[in-house]
Protein backbone atom coordinates (compact mmCIF):
# COMPACT_ATOMS: atom_id res chain seq x y z
CA UNK A 1 0.00 0.00 0.00
CA UNK A 2 1.23 3.46 -0.82
CA UNK A 3 2.13 5.63 2.15
CA UNK A 4 -0.46 8.21 3.23
CA UNK A 5 2.05 11.06 3.14
CA UNK A 6 5.04 11.02 0.87
CA UNK A 7 7.89 13.53 0.43
CA UNK A 8 9.94 13.08 -2.73
CA UNK A 9 13.18 15.04 -3.02
CA UNK A 10 11.61 18.06 -1.35
CA UNK A 11 13.59 21.25 -0.97
CA UNK A 12 12.46 24.58 0.40
CA UNK A 13 14.29 27.89 0.45
CA UNK A 14 13.14 31.16 1.93
CA UNK A 15 14.06 34.36 0.15
CA UNK A 16 14.18 37.58 2.07
CA UNK A 17 16.00 40.88 1.82
CA UNK A 18 18.85 39.31 3.77
CA UNK A 19 19.28 36.63 1.11
CA UNK A 20 18.28 33.03 0.52
CA UNK A 21 18.06 30.54 3.35
CA UNK A 22 17.73 26.83 2.74
CA UNK A 23 15.14 25.45 5.16
CA UNK A 24 14.79 21.93 3.77
CA UNK A 25 17.14 20.01 1.48
CA UNK A 26 16.25 16.87 -0.52
CA UNK A 27 13.81 15.35 1.93
CA UNK A 28 12.55 11.85 1.20
CA UNK A 29 10.07 10.61 3.76
CA UNK A 30 7.08 8.32 3.96
CA UNK A 31 4.41 8.36 6.63
CA UNK A 32 2.06 5.40 6.76
CA UNK A 33 -1.68 5.57 7.36
CA UNK A 34 -2.65 4.96 10.97
CA UNK A 35 0.71 5.56 12.59
CA UNK A 36 1.92 8.19 15.03
CA UNK A 37 4.94 9.65 13.35
CA UNK A 38 7.26 12.00 15.21
CA UNK A 39 9.62 14.53 13.69
CA UNK A 40 12.26 15.58 16.19
CA UNK A 41 14.95 18.20 15.86
CA UNK A 42 16.36 21.30 17.49
CA UNK A 43 14.75 24.66 16.74
CA UNK A 44 15.66 25.78 13.24
CA UNK A 45 16.11 22.21 11.99
CA UNK A 46 13.21 22.71 9.58
CA UNK A 47 10.65 20.43 11.23
CA UNK A 48 7.89 23.05 11.49
CA UNK A 49 8.40 23.96 7.85
CA UNK A 50 8.28 20.29 6.89
CA UNK A 51 4.95 19.70 8.62
CA UNK A 52 3.45 22.81 6.95
CA UNK A 53 4.12 21.29 3.55
CA UNK A 54 1.66 18.50 4.35
CA UNK A 55 -1.30 20.90 4.40
CA UNK A 56 0.31 23.34 1.96
CA UNK A 57 0.48 26.21 4.43
CA UNK A 58 3.93 26.50 2.89
CA UNK A 59 4.81 25.64 -0.70
CA UNK A 60 7.78 23.58 -1.84
CA UNK A 61 10.67 25.05 -3.84
CA UNK A 62 11.23 21.72 -5.58
CA UNK A 63 10.09 18.13 -5.22
CA UNK A 64 6.61 16.80 -4.46
CA UNK A 65 4.48 16.20 -1.40
CA UNK A 66 1.72 13.64 -1.88
CA UNK A 67 -1.11 13.27 0.60
CA UNK A 68 -3.56 10.41 0.14
CA UNK A 69 -2.71 10.10 -3.55
CA UNK A 70 -3.00 13.83 -4.30
CA UNK A 71 0.12 15.86 -5.03
CA UNK A 72 -0.79 18.69 -2.67
CA UNK A 73 2.35 20.65 -3.51
CA UNK A 74 1.04 21.20 -7.04
CA UNK A 75 -2.55 22.20 -6.23
CA UNK A 76 -4.01 25.65 -6.72
CA UNK A 77 -4.60 27.66 -3.53
CA UNK A 78 -8.35 27.07 -3.89
CA UNK A 79 -7.92 23.31 -4.16
CA UNK A 80 -5.36 23.29 -1.36
CA UNK A 81 -7.91 25.03 0.87
CA UNK A 82 -10.39 22.24 0.24
CA UNK A 83 -7.83 19.57 1.11
CA UNK A 84 -6.63 21.55 4.14
CA UNK A 85 -10.10 21.47 5.67
CA UNK A 86 -9.67 17.70 5.99
CA UNK A 87 -6.30 17.88 7.73
CA UNK A 88 -6.42 18.96 11.37
CA UNK A 89 -3.65 21.01 12.91
CA UNK A 90 -2.77 22.00 16.47
CA UNK A 91 -0.15 24.49 17.61
CA UNK A 92 2.31 25.26 20.38
CA UNK A 93 0.50 28.48 21.34
CA UNK A 94 -2.92 26.84 20.77
CA UNK A 95 -3.99 29.70 18.48
CA UNK A 96 -7.54 29.81 19.76
CA UNK A 97 -9.82 32.67 18.71
CA UNK A 98 -10.09 34.90 21.80
CA UNK A 99 -13.27 36.54 20.55
CA UNK A 100 -15.11 33.21 20.45
CA UNK A 101 -16.21 30.83 23.16
CA UNK A 102 -14.96 27.25 23.31
CA UNK A 103 -18.11 26.31 21.40
CA UNK A 104 -17.45 29.04 18.81
CA UNK A 105 -13.87 27.90 18.34
CA UNK A 106 -14.80 24.27 17.77
CA UNK A 107 -17.72 25.24 15.52
CA UNK A 108 -15.58 27.59 13.38
CA UNK A 109 -14.31 24.97 10.88
CA UNK A 110 -17.84 23.57 10.62
CA UNK A 111 -19.15 27.06 9.85
CA UNK A 112 -16.50 27.38 7.14
CA UNK A 113 -17.62 24.06 5.70
CA UNK A 114 -21.24 25.25 5.64
CA UNK A 115 -22.75 22.89 8.22
CA UNK A 116 -26.24 23.72 9.47
CA UNK A 117 -26.52 25.24 12.96
CA UNK A 118 -28.18 22.09 14.25
CA UNK A 119 -25.51 19.70 12.96
CA UNK A 120 -22.81 22.08 14.26
CA UNK A 121 -24.32 21.92 17.75
CA UNK A 122 -24.48 18.14 17.75
CA UNK A 123 -20.93 17.77 16.42
CA UNK A 124 -19.44 20.28 18.88
CA UNK A 125 -21.16 18.51 21.79
CA UNK A 126 -19.70 15.22 20.60
CA UNK A 127 -16.19 16.69 20.27
CA UNK A 128 -16.27 18.44 23.66
CA UNK A 129 -17.33 15.16 25.25
CA UNK A 130 -14.41 13.41 23.53
CA UNK A 131 -11.85 15.88 24.92
CA UNK A 132 -13.63 16.13 28.29
CA UNK A 133 -14.61 19.81 28.18
CA UNK A 134 -18.40 19.64 27.94
CA UNK A 135 -18.78 21.99 30.92
CA UNK A 136 -16.52 24.63 29.35
CA UNK A 137 -18.53 25.13 26.16
CA UNK A 138 -19.43 28.74 26.99
CA UNK A 139 -16.09 29.74 28.51
CA UNK A 140 -13.70 32.00 26.62
CA UNK A 141 -10.12 30.84 25.90
CA UNK A 142 -8.72 33.38 28.38
CA UNK A 143 -10.55 31.56 31.16
CA UNK A 144 -8.91 28.19 30.42
CA UNK A 145 -5.65 26.60 31.54
CA UNK A 146 -2.98 25.66 28.99
CA UNK A 147 -4.01 22.00 28.96
CA UNK A 148 -7.66 22.92 28.47
CA UNK A 149 -6.75 25.28 25.65
CA UNK A 150 -4.91 22.52 23.82
CA UNK A 151 -7.90 20.20 24.30
CA UNK A 152 -10.06 22.84 22.62
CA UNK A 153 -7.42 23.06 19.89
CA UNK A 154 -7.65 19.30 19.40
CA UNK A 155 -11.46 19.34 19.35
CA UNK A 156 -11.38 22.14 16.78
CA UNK A 157 -8.83 20.28 14.65
CA UNK A 158 -10.98 17.14 14.72
CA UNK A 159 -14.26 18.90 13.90
CA UNK A 160 -14.26 18.23 10.19
CA UNK A 161 -13.49 14.51 10.54
CA UNK A 162 -9.94 14.73 9.22
CA UNK A 163 -7.84 11.67 8.47
CA UNK A 164 -4.61 13.38 9.47
CA UNK A 165 -3.74 15.43 12.55
CA UNK A 166 -0.63 17.62 12.51
CA UNK A 167 0.70 18.58 15.93
CA UNK A 168 3.29 21.34 15.82
CA UNK A 169 5.09 21.42 19.21
CA UNK A 170 1.67 20.90 20.70
CA UNK A 171 2.93 20.22 24.22
CA UNK A 172 5.97 22.50 24.34
CA UNK A 173 4.10 25.22 26.25
CA UNK A 174 2.71 22.80 28.83
CA UNK A 175 4.02 21.46 32.14
CA UNK A 176 5.07 17.78 32.27
CA UNK A 177 1.86 16.50 33.81
CA UNK A 178 -0.40 18.35 31.37
CA UNK A 179 1.89 17.21 28.56
CA UNK A 180 1.12 13.60 29.44
CA UNK A 181 -2.64 14.37 29.50
CA UNK A 182 -2.48 15.88 26.03
CA UNK A 183 -0.30 13.04 24.72
CA UNK A 184 -2.82 10.50 26.06
CA UNK A 185 -5.52 12.38 24.20
CA UNK A 186 -3.46 12.31 21.00
CA UNK A 187 -3.00 8.57 21.42
CA UNK A 188 -6.79 8.20 21.71
CA UNK A 189 -7.19 10.29 18.57
CA UNK A 190 -4.97 7.74 16.87
CA UNK A 191 -6.34 4.53 18.36
CA UNK A 192 -10.05 5.35 18.76
CA UNK A 193 -10.61 7.60 15.77
CA UNK A 194 -7.96 6.09 13.52
CA UNK A 195 -6.22 9.31 12.56
CA UNK A 196 -2.67 9.38 11.33
CA UNK A 197 -0.86 11.75 13.70
CA UNK A 198 2.27 13.68 12.76
CA UNK A 199 3.97 15.11 15.83
CA UNK A 200 6.66 17.78 15.57
CA UNK A 201 8.68 18.17 18.74
CA UNK A 202 12.05 18.91 20.27
CA UNK A 203 11.27 16.76 23.30
CA UNK A 204 12.45 13.16 23.21
CA UNK A 205 9.98 12.34 25.96
CA UNK A 206 7.11 13.09 23.60
CA UNK A 207 8.57 10.74 21.02
CA UNK A 208 9.02 7.98 23.57
CA UNK A 209 5.51 8.44 24.96
CA UNK A 210 3.46 8.18 21.80
CA UNK A 211 5.36 7.72 18.54
CA UNK A 212 5.56 4.56 16.48
CA UNK A 213 8.22 5.87 14.16
CA UNK A 214 10.49 8.87 14.30
CA UNK A 215 12.49 11.02 11.90
CA UNK A 216 15.42 12.99 13.29
CA UNK A 217 16.09 16.31 11.55
CA UNK A 218 19.14 18.50 11.51
CA UNK A 219 19.91 21.55 9.38
CA UNK A 220 17.03 20.93 6.97
CA UNK A 221 17.77 17.25 6.45
CA UNK A 222 16.31 14.01 7.75
CA UNK A 223 19.35 12.32 9.24
CA UNK A 224 17.71 9.24 10.71
CA UNK A 225 14.35 7.55 10.39
CA UNK A 226 12.92 4.32 11.76
CA UNK A 227 10.88 2.80 14.56
CA UNK A 228 11.34 4.56 17.87
CA UNK A 229 12.92 1.40 19.30
CA UNK A 230 15.44 1.05 16.48
CA UNK A 231 16.43 4.69 16.46
CA UNK A 232 16.69 4.88 20.27
CA UNK A 233 18.50 1.62 20.74
CA UNK A 234 21.02 2.11 17.97
CA UNK A 235 21.43 5.83 17.20
CA UNK A 236 23.69 6.30 14.21
CA UNK A 237 24.43 10.02 14.51
CA UNK A 238 25.70 12.25 17.29
CA UNK A 239 22.56 14.38 17.18
CA UNK A 240 20.34 11.36 17.70
CA UNK A 241 22.62 10.07 20.43
CA UNK A 242 22.33 13.38 22.22
CA UNK A 243 18.54 13.29 21.91
CA UNK A 244 18.46 9.75 23.27
CA UNK A 245 20.69 10.82 26.16
CA UNK A 246 18.17 13.47 27.18
CA UNK A 247 15.83 10.74 28.36
CA UNK A 248 17.91 7.56 28.66
CA UNK A 249 20.86 8.49 30.80
CA UNK A 250 21.99 4.93 31.22
CA UNK A 251 25.37 5.09 29.53
CA UNK A 252 28.17 6.68 31.53
CA UNK A 253 29.81 9.66 29.83
CA UNK A 254 33.57 10.32 29.99
CA UNK A 255 33.25 12.09 33.34
CA UNK A 256 31.25 9.23 34.85
CA UNK A 257 33.81 6.70 33.59
CA UNK A 258 36.71 8.62 35.16
CA UNK A 259 34.91 8.71 38.51
CA UNK A 260 33.96 5.01 38.33
CA UNK A 261 37.50 4.02 37.49
CA UNK A 262 38.76 5.73 40.62
CA UNK A 263 36.09 4.10 42.73
CA UNK A 264 36.20 0.51 41.46
CA UNK A 265 38.94 -1.98 40.64
CA UNK A 266 38.80 -4.24 37.63
CA UNK A 267 37.28 -3.73 34.20
CA UNK A 268 34.34 -1.50 33.44
CA UNK A 269 31.96 -3.13 30.98
CA UNK A 270 28.77 -1.66 29.51
CA UNK A 271 26.14 -4.18 28.49
CA UNK A 272 23.23 -3.13 26.29
CA UNK A 273 20.02 -4.77 27.36
CA UNK A 274 17.25 -5.04 24.82
CA UNK A 275 14.14 -7.17 24.63
CA UNK A 276 14.71 -10.45 26.39
CA UNK A 277 18.43 -10.36 27.00
CA UNK A 278 19.23 -12.41 30.12
CA UNK A 279 22.55 -11.14 31.46
CA UNK A 280 21.73 -12.02 35.07
CA UNK A 281 21.97 -15.69 34.35
CA UNK A 282 25.27 -15.31 32.54
CA UNK A 283 26.71 -13.28 35.42
CA UNK A 284 25.48 -15.73 38.06
CA UNK A 285 27.04 -18.56 36.11
CA UNK A 286 30.36 -16.72 35.81
CA UNK A 287 30.42 -16.09 39.54
CA UNK A 288 29.67 -19.74 40.26
CA UNK A 289 32.26 -21.22 37.92
CA UNK A 290 35.09 -18.72 38.21
CA UNK A 291 36.40 -16.55 40.93
CA UNK A 292 34.71 -13.49 39.47
CA UNK A 293 33.02 -10.67 41.33
CA UNK A 294 30.91 -7.95 39.84
CA UNK A 295 29.23 -4.75 40.90
CA UNK A 296 26.50 -2.86 39.02
CA UNK A 297 27.82 0.70 38.94
CA UNK A 298 25.74 2.63 36.42
CA UNK A 299 22.77 2.31 34.13
CA UNK A 300 19.07 1.70 33.89
CA UNK A 301 16.47 -0.29 32.00
CA UNK A 302 13.42 1.39 30.48
CA UNK A 303 10.45 0.30 28.45
CA UNK A 304 10.22 1.45 24.86
CA UNK A 305 7.29 0.50 22.65
CA UNK A 306 6.58 -2.41 25.02
CA UNK A 307 10.14 -3.74 24.95
CA UNK A 308 12.79 -3.55 27.65
CA UNK A 309 15.65 -1.40 26.67
CA UNK A 310 18.65 0.08 28.40
CA UNK A 311 22.20 -0.45 29.48
CA UNK A 312 24.03 -1.42 32.65
CA UNK A 313 27.68 -0.84 33.40
CA UNK A 314 29.46 -3.45 35.50
CA UNK A 315 32.75 -3.38 37.34
CA UNK A 316 34.20 -6.89 36.94
CA UNK A 317 37.08 -8.01 39.15
CA UNK A 318 39.03 -11.25 39.07
CA UNK A 319 41.85 -12.67 37.00
CA UNK A 320 42.31 -11.24 33.52
CA UNK A 321 41.49 -14.64 32.08
CA UNK A 322 38.23 -15.00 33.99
CA UNK A 323 37.15 -11.48 33.07
CA UNK A 324 37.86 -12.20 29.43
CA UNK A 325 35.80 -15.38 29.55
CA UNK A 326 32.89 -13.64 31.24
CA UNK A 327 32.97 -10.80 28.71
CA UNK A 328 32.95 -13.29 25.87
CA UNK A 329 29.93 -15.10 27.31
CA UNK A 330 28.08 -11.81 27.89
CA UNK A 331 28.95 -10.88 24.33
CA UNK A 332 27.13 -13.97 23.13
CA UNK A 333 23.80 -12.74 24.56
CA UNK A 334 24.15 -8.97 24.45
CA UNK A 335 26.10 -6.08 23.01
CA UNK A 336 29.10 -5.55 25.26
CA UNK A 337 31.51 -2.68 25.30
CA UNK A 338 34.65 -2.70 27.43
CA UNK A 339 35.14 0.89 28.52
CA UNK A 340 38.62 2.16 27.89
CA UNK B 1 -24.63 91.61 29.10
CA UNK B 2 -28.03 90.34 28.07
CA UNK B 3 -28.33 87.41 25.80
CA UNK B 4 -31.37 87.40 23.56
CA UNK B 5 -32.27 83.69 23.69
CA UNK B 6 -35.46 84.24 21.71
CA UNK B 7 -33.43 84.89 18.58
CA UNK B 8 -30.47 82.71 19.51
CA UNK B 9 -32.37 79.56 20.40
CA UNK B 10 -33.31 78.55 16.81
CA UNK B 11 -29.74 79.16 15.66
CA UNK B 12 -28.45 77.13 18.61
CA UNK B 13 -30.66 74.09 17.94
CA UNK B 14 -29.88 74.23 14.22
CA UNK B 15 -26.18 74.29 15.10
CA UNK B 16 -26.54 71.23 17.31
CA UNK B 17 -28.38 69.48 14.48
CA UNK B 18 -25.66 70.41 11.99
CA UNK B 19 -22.89 69.14 14.24
CA UNK B 20 -24.72 65.88 14.91
CA UNK B 21 -25.39 65.43 11.22
CA UNK B 22 -21.79 66.10 10.16
CA UNK B 23 -20.41 63.81 12.88
CA UNK B 24 -22.89 61.03 12.07
CA UNK B 25 -22.29 61.10 8.31
CA UNK B 26 -18.53 61.30 8.82
CA UNK B 27 -18.48 58.40 11.27
CA UNK B 28 -20.66 56.20 9.06
CA UNK B 29 -18.94 56.84 5.72
CA UNK B 30 -15.46 57.66 6.99
CA UNK B 31 -15.76 54.70 9.33
CA UNK B 32 -16.73 52.34 6.54
CA UNK B 33 -14.17 53.52 3.97
CA UNK B 34 -11.52 53.82 6.67
CA UNK B 35 -12.18 50.22 7.66
CA UNK B 36 -11.77 49.10 4.05
CA UNK B 37 -8.62 51.13 3.54
CA UNK B 38 -7.19 49.93 6.86
CA UNK B 39 -7.86 46.29 5.98
CA UNK B 40 -6.24 46.88 2.59
CA UNK B 41 -3.17 48.41 4.23
CA UNK B 42 -2.94 45.48 6.64
CA UNK B 43 -3.47 42.69 4.14
CA UNK B 44 -1.29 44.00 1.31
CA UNK B 45 1.74 44.62 3.52
CA UNK B 46 4.72 42.26 3.42
CA UNK B 47 3.71 38.85 4.73
CA UNK B 48 0.03 39.84 4.67
CA UNK B 49 -2.88 37.73 3.48
CA UNK B 50 -3.04 39.52 0.12
CA UNK B 51 0.57 40.64 -0.03
CA UNK B 52 0.92 43.21 -2.82
CA UNK B 53 3.93 45.44 -2.33
CA UNK B 54 3.22 47.98 -5.13
CA UNK B 55 -0.37 48.53 -3.94
CA UNK B 56 0.75 48.78 -0.33
CA UNK B 57 3.44 51.32 -1.21
CA UNK B 58 0.98 53.51 -3.10
CA UNK B 59 -1.65 53.38 -0.33
CA UNK B 60 0.93 53.93 2.37
CA UNK B 61 2.32 57.04 0.69
CA UNK B 62 -1.18 58.35 -0.05
CA UNK B 63 -2.23 58.00 3.60
CA UNK B 64 0.99 59.58 4.80
CA UNK B 65 0.45 62.44 2.36
CA UNK B 66 -3.11 63.25 3.38
CA UNK B 67 -2.96 62.74 7.15
CA UNK B 68 -0.64 65.56 8.20
CA UNK B 69 -2.52 68.28 6.28
CA UNK B 70 -4.22 70.57 8.84
CA UNK B 71 -7.99 70.27 8.38
CA UNK B 72 -8.54 74.00 7.91
CA UNK B 73 -6.23 73.81 4.89
CA UNK B 74 -7.49 70.43 3.72
CA UNK B 75 -11.12 71.64 3.62
CA UNK B 76 -10.20 74.42 1.18
CA UNK B 77 -7.58 72.40 -0.74
CA UNK B 78 -10.09 69.72 -1.76
CA UNK B 79 -12.57 72.43 -2.84
CA UNK B 80 -12.53 71.46 -6.54
CA UNK B 81 -13.23 67.83 -5.65
CA UNK B 82 -15.99 68.85 -3.23
CA UNK B 83 -17.56 70.91 -6.01
CA UNK B 84 -17.60 67.84 -8.29
CA UNK B 85 -19.02 65.48 -5.67
CA UNK B 86 -21.39 67.67 -3.67
CA UNK B 87 -22.09 70.37 -6.29
CA UNK B 88 -21.16 73.26 -4.02
CA UNK B 89 -18.27 74.33 -1.81
CA UNK B 90 -20.46 76.12 0.72
CA UNK B 91 -22.71 74.69 3.42
CA UNK B 92 -22.96 71.72 5.74
CA UNK B 93 -22.84 69.07 2.99
CA UNK B 94 -19.80 70.76 1.46
CA UNK B 95 -18.07 70.63 4.82
CA UNK B 96 -19.01 67.01 5.37
CA UNK B 97 -17.28 65.73 2.23
CA UNK B 98 -13.75 66.74 3.30
CA UNK B 99 -14.60 65.49 6.79
CA UNK B 100 -15.40 62.04 5.39
CA UNK B 101 -12.22 62.00 3.29
CA UNK B 102 -9.98 63.08 6.16
CA UNK B 103 -11.67 60.63 8.54
CA UNK B 104 -11.22 57.79 6.05
CA UNK B 105 -7.47 58.29 6.01
CA UNK B 106 -7.22 58.82 9.75
CA UNK B 107 -9.33 55.77 10.58
CA UNK B 108 -7.42 53.58 8.12
CA UNK B 109 -4.27 53.92 10.22
CA UNK B 110 -6.13 53.14 13.42
CA UNK B 111 -7.68 50.04 11.83
CA UNK B 112 -4.31 48.94 10.46
CA UNK B 113 -2.62 49.41 13.84
CA UNK B 114 -5.24 47.35 15.64
CA UNK B 115 -5.14 44.54 13.10
CA UNK B 116 -1.36 44.32 13.34
CA UNK B 117 -1.69 43.29 16.98
CA UNK B 118 -3.55 40.10 16.03
CA UNK B 119 -1.34 37.06 16.51
CA UNK B 120 -0.27 35.54 13.19
CA UNK B 121 -0.77 32.09 14.69
CA UNK B 122 -4.51 32.68 14.87
CA UNK B 123 -4.57 33.51 11.17
CA UNK B 124 -2.50 30.42 10.42
CA UNK B 125 -4.97 28.32 12.42
CA UNK B 126 -7.84 29.64 10.31
CA UNK B 127 -5.85 28.96 7.14
CA UNK B 128 -5.19 25.42 8.31
CA UNK B 129 -8.96 24.91 8.46
CA UNK B 130 -9.29 25.94 4.85
CA UNK B 131 -10.43 29.54 5.34
CA UNK B 132 -9.75 31.96 2.46
CA UNK B 133 -8.64 35.60 2.86
CA UNK B 134 -12.14 37.11 2.72
CA UNK B 135 -13.49 34.70 5.33
CA UNK B 136 -10.49 35.35 7.54
CA UNK B 137 -11.02 39.13 7.33
CA UNK B 138 -14.74 39.06 8.03
CA UNK B 139 -15.06 36.20 10.50
CA UNK B 140 -11.73 36.41 12.28
CA UNK B 141 -9.74 39.64 11.97
CA UNK B 142 -12.59 42.03 12.72
CA UNK B 143 -14.08 40.04 15.62
CA UNK B 144 -10.63 39.48 17.15
CA UNK B 145 -9.77 43.20 17.00
CA UNK B 146 -13.28 44.50 17.76
CA UNK B 147 -12.63 45.79 21.29
CA UNK B 148 -9.60 47.93 20.35
CA UNK B 149 -11.36 48.98 17.12
CA UNK B 150 -14.30 50.36 19.11
CA UNK B 151 -11.90 52.34 21.30
CA UNK B 152 -10.11 53.56 18.16
CA UNK B 153 -13.38 54.74 16.62
CA UNK B 154 -14.32 56.47 19.86
CA UNK B 155 -11.01 58.31 19.74
CA UNK B 156 -11.70 59.33 16.16
CA UNK B 157 -15.19 60.53 17.15
CA UNK B 158 -13.65 63.17 19.40
CA UNK B 159 -11.33 64.31 16.59
CA UNK B 160 -14.27 64.52 14.21
CA UNK B 161 -16.26 66.69 16.64
CA UNK B 162 -13.14 68.87 16.85
CA UNK B 163 -12.87 69.07 13.07
CA UNK B 164 -16.56 70.02 12.61
CA UNK B 165 -15.78 73.31 14.41
CA UNK B 166 -13.75 74.23 11.33
CA UNK B 167 -16.74 73.59 9.07
CA UNK B 168 -17.84 77.11 9.89
CA UNK B 169 -15.01 78.33 7.67
CA UNK B 170 -16.92 77.15 4.61
CA UNK B 171 -20.36 78.01 5.94
CA UNK B 172 -20.99 74.56 7.29
CA UNK B 173 -22.43 75.81 10.55
CA UNK B 174 -22.40 73.63 13.60
CA UNK B 175 -21.66 74.27 17.28
CA UNK B 176 -18.08 75.41 16.67
CA UNK B 177 -19.24 78.06 14.29
CA UNK B 178 -22.01 79.03 16.72
CA UNK B 179 -19.49 79.53 19.51
CA UNK B 180 -17.27 81.70 17.33
CA UNK B 181 -19.90 83.73 15.48
CA UNK B 182 -22.34 84.32 18.35
CA UNK B 183 -19.98 84.01 21.31
CA UNK B 184 -16.40 84.99 20.58
CA UNK B 185 -17.05 87.61 17.91
CA UNK B 186 -19.82 89.27 19.99
CA UNK B 187 -17.83 89.08 23.22
CA UNK B 188 -20.57 86.91 24.67
CA UNK B 189 -18.84 84.43 26.96
CA UNK B 190 -22.12 82.83 28.03
CA UNK B 191 -22.87 81.71 24.47
CA UNK B 192 -19.32 80.47 23.98
CA UNK B 193 -19.44 78.42 27.16
CA UNK B 194 -22.87 76.98 26.46
CA UNK B 195 -21.61 75.78 23.08
CA UNK B 196 -18.50 74.36 24.72
CA UNK B 197 -20.66 72.62 27.32
CA UNK B 198 -22.77 70.92 24.64
CA UNK B 199 -19.65 69.77 22.78
CA UNK B 200 -18.12 68.40 25.99
CA UNK B 201 -21.38 66.62 26.78
CA UNK B 202 -21.47 65.09 23.30
CA UNK B 203 -17.89 63.85 23.62
CA UNK B 204 -18.53 62.50 27.13
CA UNK B 205 -21.56 60.51 26.01
CA UNK B 206 -19.63 59.11 23.02
CA UNK B 207 -16.62 58.20 25.16
CA UNK B 208 -18.85 56.54 27.76
CA UNK B 209 -20.68 54.53 25.10
CA UNK B 210 -17.44 53.56 23.39
CA UNK B 211 -15.84 52.40 26.64
CA UNK B 212 -18.92 50.47 27.60
CA UNK B 213 -19.13 48.71 24.23
CA UNK B 214 -15.41 47.94 24.19
CA UNK B 215 -15.57 46.54 27.71
CA UNK B 216 -18.45 44.33 26.71
CA UNK B 217 -16.56 42.93 23.74
CA UNK B 218 -13.36 42.52 25.73
CA UNK B 219 -15.32 41.07 28.69
CA UNK B 220 -13.06 42.69 31.26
Amino acid sequence: MAPLIEFRDVSKTFTSRAGTVSALASIDLEIEAGEIFAIIGHSGAGKSTLVRLINALEGVTSGTVTVDGVVISEQSEREARRIRSRIGMIFQQFNLFRSRTVFGNVAYPLKLAGWSKERQRARVAELLAFVGLTDKAWAYPDQLSGGQKQRVGIARALANNPTILLADESTSALDPETTQDVLRLLRRVNSELGLTVVVVTHEMDVVRSIADRVAVMEAGKVIEVGTVFDVFSAPRTDTTRRFVNTILRNRPDAEDVARLRKQYEGSLVSVTVDGDTAIGEVLADAVRRHDLRFEIVHGGIDTLQGRSFGSVTLALSGTAEDIEKAVARLGAVAKVEVLA
Amino acid sequence: MNTDWNTLWPVFTTSIGQTLWMVAVTMVFGGFFGLLLGILLYTTRRGGLLQNTPLYTVLNILVNFVRPIPFIIFITAVGPLTLKVVGTTIGTAAATFPLVVAATFGISRIVEQNLVTIDNGVIEAARSMGAGPVRIITTLLIPEALGPLILGYTFVFVSVVDATAIAGAVGGGGLGNFAIAYGYQRFNWTVTWIAVLVIVLLVQVAQFLGNWLARRTLRQ
